[in-house]
């Protein structure tokens, strides 16, 4: 659409080819073209844009709100949000939405049309060598200024259309393959050639010292990276040190606590040995859950293995709270979190039996529980209470009549780590775009004036009266006021 | 933590001489004797150096670069527009700027206190060159483009006292008209009369209408350039600390909107209808933004920046 239509002041050849369009609609293209690309017209959408943005501030967004704060801003607000999004501004999505992409592109275009233009008259100017004056380099810095948007743009479009960013969590001990089935979530750019770099990660170490107030002063995860088998890079990766191999970047974000839990089915075999990890708000209580498909047990008069599951709930801290009945059994305590720091770690388990519903596929959430097709082990799913280092042995009916013990153990207690893993090949040229917007905007603001002073001030030595009329840096009266009123 | 840190009596000593310059630059408006406008900037003169001791020894006490929360931010601020308001007041002999200027450096400086947090520990995400780059800027880029709004302001005070003596005299009641010495004075006459025209007479103490126009410009000169490197820098911390440039975070949101604001200013400083009144409105929208982006976005809404409070 743009170079359909020539500016209207460089139909300078006489009339030869006969006219395409009716004349009428080709003038009126023409004007239109005139007003869209005259800098008013980008204030009008520079405006527009700011209006959206300041949408965007005040209203929560579903990219970087929390989600509950979004929903209820929609419930609070339905008609206009639905109104808003009719006109194309859904207001939980501003920074994405059709109004704010529109707006954005026709400023582009008005911008794409002025930097040609000058561009091309600039590179005239110069290779005809017109003399260098201030307001010529003045040009180029505008010129290099609003360039740098194009530059910008392209940096972050083909950035992340090449590029991943991903979620990964890893618990101490853990070694993960930078690859597909290793992150939690998973964002691959369109031209992305769908090729992860495969080398391993493993995390050593985590560590979050916590200060008097109990915030961590720090978190740093300890890694190493493994490229084919041998470890090629052992570093600590905190919030402000990321670990980048192979054009892949890991950023620590958030960490958790991760409870090794060792279940033994009746026959002794090792049926669940893992670190489940868990997630909260604040470290001082976590939630997780347990599921072990392959408990390889059957219940008498049933057909099929039985399963066990368990919600779980983590203290690093706990605050034992005696409750009235007597009995010590453990299922009377419970307990009340503490601080953040693994002082007293225990876990509270609320036991299922039954089938944890894993081949219908609905519930393959890691987080939740699904316990439609299970009962609870103790009556009122009472929790029981596991301390770090211990082992509970609990019984199931056997077959004979009796019972068949099995044990829960919570042998160790690790850390996860949670990275934003990502590949933006772009970011180089984000910065080349910084370099080239600050060079613009300074030869603009300031080497102009500078070189204007500077002439100005040879012609002063040169001729010491013609020149002290205006003073240095400002524009001839313009007639309003005292002036008017003096003369 | 029972003693009053150092910091934070020098911190007190500062605010009560801006105190006392504010009172004299009060007195200065009614009262145009050169000697009070003087002695007000000799007072903003004594306060600098405590201000500045209490950013030094708060550094000290803090174990880290002094603008790690909104106290010291808040603090650090005021600083950028004291000393620029010493500057242009010793070099151009600007005075009446000394009213906005008190009046916000005392402001600033009476939130500061009142979200006054205890030296102490920076949340780990604070620990970054960028960051300090980052926040320095951004304080700078503030403290100065407040003052383009300042001029802009006195600009629009003096066109409208202009245009009021304009239309006054140009109904022949007789507002005489001296010229004398470099430069042209009007001595307010009958013309106007009643409060009014008292109010349009004293606002053309003030310097010329472009010449208060061309000094916003000059703040915005200064102040736009360092804003928007201060963008950046963020942009490359955020990066750096966790690995997304941008992120319409609301910080960054309303640091954008700010830009946004002195790009449309700049534009429409050379866009005829636009040039003036329009131009000099933009800048109090930016002054606006810039205090909305400090204190709304920190204390209300949510985001990765919002540990600032803390
Ligand atoms: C439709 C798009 C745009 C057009 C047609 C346009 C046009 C112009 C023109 C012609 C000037 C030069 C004024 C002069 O030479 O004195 C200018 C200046 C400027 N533009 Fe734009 N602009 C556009 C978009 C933008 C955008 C998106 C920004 C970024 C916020 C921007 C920032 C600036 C700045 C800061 C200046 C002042 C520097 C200067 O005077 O050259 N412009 N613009």
């Amino acid at each position: 659409m743009a170079t359909a239509t020539a500016p209207p002041q460089r139909a300078r050849r006489p009339p030869a080819p006969p006219p395409r369009r009716p004349p009428r609609l080709r003038a009126w293209l023409g004007r239109f073209w005139h007003q869209y690309t005259r800098m008013r017209t980008a204030i009008y959408f520079l405006i527009g844009i700011l209006c959206i943005v300041l949408i965007g501030t005040f209203v929560p967004q579903e990219f970087t709100s929390a989600s509950q704060k979004v929903s209820e801003f929609a419930a609070a607000h339905q008609n206009l949000d639905d109104l808003a999004t009719h006109l194309g501004l859904p207001l939980t999505s501003v920074f994405v939405s059709p109004l704010f992409y529109i707006l954005l592109a026709s400023l582009y275009i008005a911008l794409l049309s002025c930097v040609l233009t000058r561009g091309r008259a600039l590179i005239v100017r110069t290779l005809r060598g017109y003399p260098r004056t201030p307001q010529y380099w003045g040009e180029w810095g505008s010129w290099m200024f609003h360039t740098s948007f194009f530059l910008l743009v392209v940096a972050v479009v083909w950035g992340k259309a090449t590029g991943f960013d991903g979620i990964m969590t890893i618990t101490e001990g853990q070694r993960v393959a930078e690859t597909q089935a290793s992150y939690d979530t998973l964002q691959e750019g369109m031209l992305f050639d769908g090729h992860h770099s495969g080398y391993e990660v493993q995390l050593n170490r985590f560590s979050a010292p916590l200060q008097s107030n109990g915030m961590p002063s720090d978190f740093v995860s300890n890694m190493t990276v493994y490229d084919g088998g041998r470890p090629v890079l052992t570093q600590d990766v905190r919030v402000n040190e990321y670990l980048g191999y192979h054009g892949v970047d890991f950023y620590q974000q958030d960490y958790g606590w991760a409870p090794h839990m060792v279940v033994r089915n009746p026959a002794g075999e090792v049926v669940s040995d893992t670190a489940i990890q868990m997630i909260s708000d604040d470290k001082t209580a976590s939630t997780g859950v347990l599921k072990v498909p392959a408990f390889n047990y059957t219940l008498p008069g049933q057909s099929k293995p039985t399963q066990i599951g368990a919600k779980l709930v983590l203290y690093p801290d706990a605050q034992a709270l005696p409750q009235v009945s007597g009995a010590s059994n453990g299922l009377n305590f419970s307990y009340a979190p503490g601080t953040a720091a693994a002082r007293n770690p225990v876990l509270e388990v609320q036991l299922f039996v039954g089938d944890l519903g894993l081949d219908s596929g609905a519930s393959q959430d890691v987080f939740t529980l699904d316990t439609g097709g299970m009962t609870p082990y103790y009556s009122g799913a009472a929790a029981f209470a596991l301390p770090l280092h211990q082992t509970t042995t609990l019984g199931l009916p056997a077959a004979s009549g009796g019972t068949a013990n099995f044990t829960v153990s919570f042998p160790d207690l690790r850390q996860f780590s949670l990275f934003h893993v990502k590949q933006d090949n772009g970011v180089p040229l984000v910065y080349a775009a910084f370099v080239l917007t600050m060079t613009g905007l300074l030869t603009k603001l300031y080497l102009r004036p500078f070189l204007e002073r500077r002439r100005r001030m040879r012609k002063a030595i040169l001729h010491p009266v013609g020149v002290a009329a205006s003073p240095p840096g400002e524009p001839p009266p313009r007639g309003v006021g005292e002036e008017v009123l003096t003369r | 933590m029972n003693d009053t840190p150092l910091s934070l009596t020098l911190f007190g000593v500062a605010v009560a001489f801006y105190v006392a310059a504010l009172i004299g630059f009060f007195v200065y408006i009614p009262i145009r004797r050169r000697r009070i406008a003087d002695t007000a900037l000799g007072l903003v003169a004594l306060a600098w150096p405590f201000h500045l001791a209490s950013i030094l020894t708060r550094a000290i006490e803090a174990g880290h670069w002094p603008l790690g929360n909104i106290y010291e931010y808040s603090t650090g601020i005021s600083f950028v527009i004291a000393t620029t308001f010493l500057v242009i007041s010793l070099r151009a002999g600007q005075r009446l700027i000394g009213v906005p200027a008190m009046i916000l450096t005392i402001g600033l400086m009476a939130v500061a206190y009142m979200l006054y947090v205890p030296p102490g520990n920076l949340v780990p995400a604070l620990h970054s060159y960028w960051l300090t780059i980052h926040v320095t800027s951004m304080a700078t880029a503030s403290g100065l483009l407040v003052f383009s709004s300042f001029f802009a302001m006195f600009f629009l005070a003096r066109r409208w006292g202009d245009g009021y003596a304009l239309a006054t005299a140009g109904a022949g009641s007789g507002g005489a008209v001296v010229s004398g010495g470099g430069g042209a004075a009007v001595i307010r006459g009958g013309g106007g009369g009643g409060p009014m025209g008292s109010l349009a007479g004293s606002l053309r103490h003030l310097p010329p209408a472009t010449t208060l126009d061309s000094w916003s410009f000059r703040f915005v000169m200064i102040g736009f350039p360092v804003w928007t490197f201060g963008v950046m820098m963020g942009a490359v911390w955020g990066e750096h600390a966790w690995g997304r440039y941008w992120g319409w975070d609301p910080k960054e949101t309303f640091s954008f909107i700010v830009w946004v604001v002195f790009a449309i200013y700049l534009h429409a400083r050379v866009t005829y209808g636009w040039r003036e009144t329009r131009a000099a409105l933009i800048t109090v929208i930016g002054l606006v933004a810039i205090f909305a982006d400090l204190y709304a976005v920190n204390l209300w809404i949510a985001g990765l920046h919002s540990y600032a409070r803390a």
